[in-house]
């Protein structure tokens, strides 16, 4: 029991270094050597509509392969479009036109 | 009154004439609750990312209405009692949450 419990204990706090790691990785990617495009909202430039919920093609481009509603940083959305994109998202969902999940299809 | 679109998605399989029906009886609850149909958009048969009621496929109607603000639950479940209408959402139209610039005119 007490081996088990140092085990649990043990494994939780390599977790917790492997965590740590990721942060400093992420710290160091801030500064690389190669700086990272700015990326641009496409709802602030004016090019996107984000109260269109019948544009399925447009909305496939802030949804991963699986579905989900990818996170700001990752499509440069600034947060009052994303809150807006997030509910166009979801009314696309409810008459079929975006899926809720998707599969996973491996290439 | 309020402006609104109306989405419904029937069923796919339905001839001219049931299609014909189903029209006349949501433009009849849209009236029964006091509001206008101002356009009707038809997409047809389309594909649907999942599939609703066993089908792969719906036939979509879109509607923009105005309505008065607390009619739209009567409309959507005098909606919902029908067989062919697998589903049906309204959604207040909401302009000035629009991102998209109009092109200017030179």
């Amino acid at each position: 029991m007490a081996n088990d419990r140092k085990d649990r204990g043990s494994s939780s706090s390599s977790s917790g270094s492997r965590d740590r790691d990721d942060k400093r990785e992420k710290r160091n990617s801030k500064n690389p050597k190669r700086p990272r495009k700015p990326k641009v909202d496409p709802f602030k430039a004016g090019e996107l509509e984000v109260t269109d919920y019948h544009d399925a093609k447009m909305l496939r481009r802030f949804v991963s392969d699986t579905g989900k509603i990818l996170p700001r940083r990752r499509t440069g959305v600034t947060a009052k479009f994303q809150r807006r994109l997030a509910l166009t998202i979801k009314r696309a969902r409810q008459i079929g036109l975006l899926p809720f999940t998707d599969k996973l299809v491996r290439r | 009154m309020v402006n609104y679109d109306l989405n419904v998605l029937l069923n796919p399989n339905l001839d001219a004439g049931q299609l014909a029906i189903e029209k006349e009886y949501i433009e009849n609850a849209v009236k029964n609750a006091g509001g206008t149909v101002t356009t009707l958009e038809e997409w047809g048969n389309r594909r649907l990312a999942y599939s609703i009621g066993n089908a792969r496929e719906a036939h979509f109607l879109i509607y923009r209405l105005a309505l008065a603000a607390d009619t739209t639950n009567t409309i959507q479940a005098s909606l919902r009692l029908r067989d062919h209408i697998r589903r049906v959402m309204v959604v207040k139209q909401r302009p000035e949450w629009a991102s998209k610039k109009k092109p200017v005119a030179a």
